[in-house]
């Protein structure tokens, strides 16, 4: 049927106006913000790193888009670089193999066995997962402290122990094990006792079942673990940065770190290393995500039931004495030497003899202009970088919701990528955007806005992950019945979106936060000159030998992370309280009310 | 405030959902979009509301454009309740902000947003339950938030999306009822989208039947149901006999003359007899049917001798399925008693209240499937 001619206003069909404007001004604003968020704060930095590797003097006087391969020959050539790149790689096998094992263990003794104290040796595994690599290393180093105790005890076998490649890689791999641990105690959740059974009813032993029904069911998983501590390895700067360069072993992200410091910067070489550690870290992830996919697709065998777990027998307080053991080493001791020398007089640090308590480093670190000004700085980057990352989250993952076209989706891809790329690498890559003609000019670089920039730009990956995550969660009706009622765009933010998901905000700005006030790499490239940050800070302390203070700086900045994650939870759970159940529902009519799982 | 629907069209990418439809729907009037599934129903209400962007034609509700092709409005300014199918509450809000939301984003004032709260909890049932979030509601309770949200404003237009379909078969019978008192209460006009024959038939001033994107036949229940324009009109509202026949002219009174295939003559009502048809539907609805003794008929209605295939107890009656026309048709009956399996009995159909569909093709239709489905749903809900 023609359109009716009494209604006046016949159609114009001349306007031919794209079909996503048409829906509202609002969407079209948040689409183009989160399209220059993403481009500003990740995508620039990174093709210009690229640009860099390829065309050495496109940023030249003259430029030129020569493309050349000198950046990679010249990285070829340097025998520092290279030495480092195959330092990274080996050790990142090796810890991978050291780490695996560990994992392997701890997830068997904790999901499969009847151990005692789970719960307070899951929180160690957690402790150990969230801890900077940095500040592990470093409680690891005050034991090395010519003035302290186990130095008289036990002469330099600790220094030679743990100033070599073995004793990074033994440090590197009491770290990261937790990803293992994680990776392998999920498969083996995922196995049910119905597997066990039907080997064990079509005649097979308990030795024959573990070798061929369950271990093949937890290999992917142990491989995923382990590949997920390999691209840890070689992306990590903290360690090669305090304990390796102590122990005179280059790594790839350090090496990339000092050719950026040196003068002058060889920056088609730097970008070169950099595009080799991205693509490095990048295929480690891609297979683990591929081991990943098919372990999920396997462990679907194995029924309802889960295994019942295995009796230690009288092993088990042995066994639970041990396992609490090596937790206190592989976070008690870093933690405890960290406490401890905070409180004894700096020079002579470690556990020195008959040394009193004092409180001389917390002062110190109040009064030394490397110091408090530092943890300041840090806490003021990780409030407005945490919030600003948060609204541009927020942004983002709504514009992405509700539009989808190639632009939003080649961002999203990219996005999605750049948790591949090392803290180092993006770090260089703001250096060489912020110096690329048309951006030098605007004198950003060099001052606080650039670096927190970077800082958001190293969250937004993550936060963007999980608050999409969140925010597909909402079923499409509770923001279509919004505009229904008239709702604009801000107001199903502001009404709607926002508090439906305020858990979500508030984890992912507390994660924002603890990230931004323990950055170590980024930081390290762009702090403003005179002005560092308190990791840039701490380093600086436990390598001028001052380990008190250093040591006393990183308890308040841990202390300021703790009492920011209580306040958050206290939040969560005030917000929670508010709207629990006052009966209970049943699980379905929860999910169709659109309470989101979180 | 009318709505006028012209030509509306949409595509699911390049799968059309909706093609060319054509609606009315007058001030006050309820409308009913009844029609099998993915037929476009939830599609043309999203064009409504502006869910979505049509691909062509025109939507206006009063004087006021709200979409046409070189221009959309936005749905948060088309002053339209909407009631979704699974209610779509706001875990976080209670029933009181939740009704009071849309006046708040209208900006009323708010003494009177209190006030009209009050009145619409009052209205659906809800009043001394303001203070409880959905979950602490039961379904039917969450349905009649839902119902309160979309009508608070005073909306100039209501378009509900199967809200009943959530709810069981017993509230559903009773909310029925009760939500056709609140839309008459409140005025306003309403289009509804349902599957269940049953809700549409009770609560449509006009039904409007959809398939595969079309509008198939707008008319009151009575007309859809007595004078459907299409085999598949006919079958969607209710359960029918479909008999093929061939078609002979217009009866002198109107009407059409045709002949089934045993021969006998068939004198009904009908769509309109043009040159060039030969074929045809014969429509019995079973109330339409009766199992007589032979020869006890009136001559004025049309005896088939039929085979009981079998007898189901539906409680207020027997239905029975029957084959006839040497047992190439099936055809339901209603029945006071269960006859065995296998015996031949004598059906008389009241022709005068049958429906001749002169031209289309049975075969095209599988009308035992429909036949069959419709009797399910009738076993439930006494006839
Ligand atoms: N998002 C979508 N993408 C592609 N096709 C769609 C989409 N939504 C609906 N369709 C298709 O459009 C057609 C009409 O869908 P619609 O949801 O309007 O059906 P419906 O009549 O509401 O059905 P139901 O009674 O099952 O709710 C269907 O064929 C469906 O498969
Ligand atoms: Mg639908």
């Amino acid at each position: 049927m023609a359109a009716n001619p009494s209604t006046g206003e016949p159609p114009g069909r001349g306007t031919a106006v794209r079909r996503w404007w048409r829906v509202g001004v609002g969407e079209k604003g948040l689409f183009l913000a989160a399209a220059v968020i993403v481009l500003g704060l990740v995508v620039l930095p990174l093709c210009a790193l690229l640009v860099q590797a390829f065309m050495p003097h496109l940023f030249n006087v003259p430029a030129s888009l020569g493309v050349s391969l000198s950046g990679i020959k010249s990285l070829l050539a340097d025998p520092y670089a290279l030495t480092a790149g195959v330092n990274s790689l080996v050790l990142a096998a090796a810890t991978a193999v050291l780490a695996s094992a560990l994992g392997a263990l701890t997830a068997y003794l904790l999901q499969m066995t009847d151990i005692p104290g789970k719960r307070l040796l899951w929180g160690f595994v957690w402790l150990l997962l969230i801890a900077p690599s940095f500040l592990l290393a470093q409680g690891w180093e005050i034991l090395l402290d010519p003035g302290g105790l186990t130095h008289a005890l036990l002469g330099g076998i600790l220094t030679r122990v743990l100033l070599s490649p073995a004793g990074v890689m033994v440090v590197l791999a009491l770290k990261l094990f937790p990803y293992s641990t994680l990776a392998v105690a999920s498969a083996m959740d995922g196995l049910g006792q119905d597997v066990v059974h039907a080997a064990r009813l079509s005649g097979a032993g308990p030795g024959v079942v573990w070798r061929r029904v369950l271990l093949p069911l937890i290999l992917p998983a142990l491989m995923a673990g382990g590949l997920i501590v390999f691209a840890e390895v070689l992306s990590d700067f903290g360690i090669a940065a305090t304990l390796a360069q102590t122990a005179n072993f280059p790594l790839a992200t350090f090496s990339i770190y000092t050719s950026l410091e040196q003068f002058p910067v060889n920056f088609s070489q730097a970008a070169a290393a950099s595009l080799m550690l991205v693509a490095a870290v990048t295929l480690a992830q891609v297979f683990q995500r591929y081991m990943s996919g098919r372990r999920a697709y396997t462990t679907r065998w194995g029924g309802n039931r889960a295994l019942a777990p295995i009796s230690l027998g009288r092993r088990r307080g042995p066994i639970f004495a041990g396992a609490l053991l090596f937790m206190l080493i592989a976070f008690g001791v870093p933690a405890g030497t960290t406490l401890i020398a905070s409180f004894l007089p700096s020079g002579a640090g470690g556990f020195a003899p008959h040394a009193q308590l004092t409180l001389a480093n917390y002062r110190a670190a109040f009064a030394v202009s490397y110091g408090a000004g530092a943890f300041g700085r840090s806490l003021e980057y990780g409030l407005v970088a945490a919030s600003l990352g948060m609204a541009a989250t927020l942004i983002i993952s709504l514009a992405w919701r509700r539009t989808s076209n190639w632009l939003t989706l080649m961002l999203q891809i990219f996005l999605t990528s750049a948790i591949a790329v090392p803290g180092i690498v993006l770090g260089a890559g703001y250096i060489f955007l912020w110096n690329a003609p048309g951006f030098r000019g605007l004198g950003a670089y060099g001052t606080p806005v650039v670096l927190a920039l970077a800082y958001m730009a190293g969250g937004l990956p993550y936060a963007v992950r999980v608050v999409s995550g969140s925010i597909a969660q909402i079923p499409g009706g509770a923001v279509n019945a919004a505009r229904m009622s008239g709702a604009r765009l801000l107001e199903q933010m502001r009404f709607i979106i926002v508090p439906m998901l305020k858990e979500t905000w508030l984890r992912v700005w507390l994660m924002l936060f603890a990230g931004v006030l323990f950055e170590l790499p980024v930081s390290q490239l762009l702090y403003p000159p005179g002005s560092p940050t308190l990791a840039v800070s701490i380093v600086h302390q436990f390598n001028g030998q001052q380990f008190g203070l250093g040591a006393a700086l990183t308890v308040m900045s841990t202390a300021a992370a703790g009492s920011a994650a209580l306040g958050v939870s206290a939040l969560i759970q005030r917000a929670g309280r508010r709207r629990r159940p006052s009966r209970p529902a049943p699980a379905s009519d929860l999910t169709s009310e659109g309470v989101q799982a979180s | 405030m009318n709505l006028v629907v012209r030509d509306l069209s949409c595509q699911y990418g390049t799968v059309p959902a909706l093609r060319g439809v054509s609606l009315d729907v007058r001030s006050g009037e309820i409308v009913v979009l009844l029609g099998p599934s993915g037929s476009g129903k939830t599609t043309l209400l999203s064009l409504v509301a502006g869910l979505l962007t049509p691909s062509g034609g025109e939507i206006r509700v009063g004087d006021e454009v709200l979409s046409r092709p070189d221009f959309v409005r936005a749905p948060e300014d088309r002053h339209i309740g909407f009631v979704f199918q699974d209610f779509a509450l706001w875990p976080h809000m209670t029933v009181e902000q939740t009704v009071e939301f849309p006046l708040k984003m209208g900006k009323t004032p708010r003494a009177m947003r209190r006030r009209r709260v009050e009145d619409v909890l009052k209205l659906v049932h809800l009043d001394g339950l303001g203070a409880r979030y959905p979950h602490e509601l039961s379904g039917g309770q969450r349905q009649r938030v839902a119902i309160a949200r979309a009508l608070a404003p005073r909306p100039q237009l209501v378009l509900l999306d199967e809200p009943m379909s959530n709810l069981d078969a017993r509230l559903r019978e009773q909310m029925r009822g009760e939500l056709q008192d609140v839309l008459r209460h409140e005025g306003v006009t309403a289009l509804y989208v349902t599957h269940d024959r049953l809700e549409a038939l009770a609560l449509a001033d006009r039904l409007a039947i959809v398939d595969d994107g079309r509008l198939v036949q707008v008319g009151t229940p009575k007309t859809v149901y007595d004078a459907p324009a299409s085999v598949f009109a006919a079958g969607f509202i209710g359960p029918a006999a479909m008999l093929p026949v061939e078609v002979l002219g217009s009866a002198d009174g109107g009407g059409v003359r045709a002949r089934l295939g045993n021969g006998v003559p068939v004198t009904g009502p009908g769509l309109p007899f043009r040159h060039g048809h030969t074929r045809g539907t014969w429509i019995i609805r079973p109330e339409r049917l009766r199992v007589v003794q032979p020869g006890s008929a009136p001559s004025a209605e049309v005896v088939l001798p039929a085979v009981v295939r079998s007898s189901i107890y539906a409680g207020s009656h027997w239905q029975l399925e029957l084959g006839v026309l040497s047992g190439s048709c099936a055809v339901t009956a209603y029945h006071s008693d269960p006859i065995a399996r296998g015996d031949t009995v004598q059906l008389a159909v009241d022709a005068a209240r049958t429906w001749i569909i002169p031209e289309e093709d049975p075969r095209r239709h599988p009308f035992t499937v429909l036949n069959g489905a419709a009797g399910t749903e009738l076993a439930d809900a006494p006839a």
